[in-house]
């Protein structure tokens, strides 16, 4: 059974080349795409027991990748579902940072990626 | 600590040579002139920055806009510390994107070209503030990415104390491809933060 995959990137084009990657590659073909962090959140609540993945970027309108971790932390349900940050932010200060927020964090990879970048990070997560 | 005249065409040198790395590492896109950056007065209303494409390409032009600030608080506030601006052409668009690894863009969706150019800005911004921090300054917090078609018709934010923007045209196969535009109020050095 393959993993459902909540993508949540105010980007069109980097959500359709995550889905592209990941889909090409036998990763998962299920995916949920928000376009901000509140999106992201509403379909968290809704669909929590069948994400098994979240790629998140860091700026993002109305709410961002920082706020949205910090309150997927809050909360016991989804805490455990692994993240990885996916951003333009490339500097090591803010890899930093994203890890002081959730210490939990699965990755951190720059924009833009190479998509062996993406696979071998999320390859590990989806297996296990 | 004083504004040091020079710094914004330093930063604006630093923007061009991003989008060459970017376009080197990424696309493999060969730009045909080396792009030099050209001052340009900012026109102004109500402290927003006025934004037009008439005078960067013919037919329908796409924009991308970035603020960056100096720290969190600033950006809670607004204040914004400077400004990116990309303008691409429709004629240009999709070639570029498909160039630099984006699979399938719809050059019939205008919503799809919009967000392409954002994308971009957003990649370019992000190696940018990193590459100024290598400069000496700190490193800024940048917005997310806002997109606009010709013109922005309410302007953007930016310090509207500055009065002058550089302006970096970039060609690819001897066509103008790609514009930028950066201006940015005093940003400090790490040792005197």
């Amino acid at each position: 059974m393959q993993v459902k995959i909540l993508i949540v990137d105010d980007s069109l084009m980097d959500r359709k080349l995550l889905m592209n990657v990941l889909r090409k590659n036998g990763v998962s073909s299920e995916f949920l795409e928000a376009v901000d962090g509140e999106e992201g959140i509403k379909m968290l609540s809704n669909n929590y027991q069948e994400i098994g993945l979240i790629l998140l970027d860091w700026q993002m309108p109305k709410m961002d990748g920082i706020a949205f971790m910090k309150g997927v932390l809050q909360v016991p349900e989804v805490s455990s579902i692994p993240i990885i940050m996916i951003t333009a932010s490339s500097s090591p200060e803010n890899k930093k940072f994203a890890h002081e927020v959730n210490p939990k964090l699965a990755g951190y990879i720059v924009k833009p990626f190479r998509p062996d970048t993406l696979l071998e990070t999320v390859r590990p997560l989806i297996e296990s | 600590m004083a504004h040091q005249p020079d710094d914004l065409y330093l930063q604006a040198l630093c923007l061009a040579e991003v989008i060459l790395r970017t376009f080197e590492h990424q696309g493999k896109l060969d730009v045909s002139s080396k792009p030099i950056p050209r001052l340009r007065p900012i026109v102004q209303s109500n402290q927003r920055m006025k934004i037009m494409s008439l005078d960067k390409f013919d037919g329908t032009t796409y924009i991308g806009t970035i603020n960056f600030f100096k720290d969190q608080e600033d950006l809670k506030a607004k204040k914004a510390v400077g400004a990116l601006i990309v303008y691409i052409g429709d004629k240009y668009i999709v070639d570029l994107f498909n160039q630099m690894g984006y699979p399938g863009l719809d050059e019939s969706n205008d919503e799809e070209l919009q967000d392409a150019v954002g994308t971009f800005c957003n990649i370019i911004a992000g190696k940018f503030k990193l590459a100024l921090t290598q400069l000496g300054f700190i490193e800024l917090e940048m917005s997310h990415f806002s997109t606009y078609r010709d013109a922005v018709k309410d302007g953007i934010p930016f310090d509207y104390r500055q009065s002058r923007k550089y302006e970096i045209t970039f060609e690819i196969d001897e066509g103008k491809a790609l514009v930028v535009e950066l201006t940015m109020g005093p940003v400090p050095k790490v040792e005197a933060a």
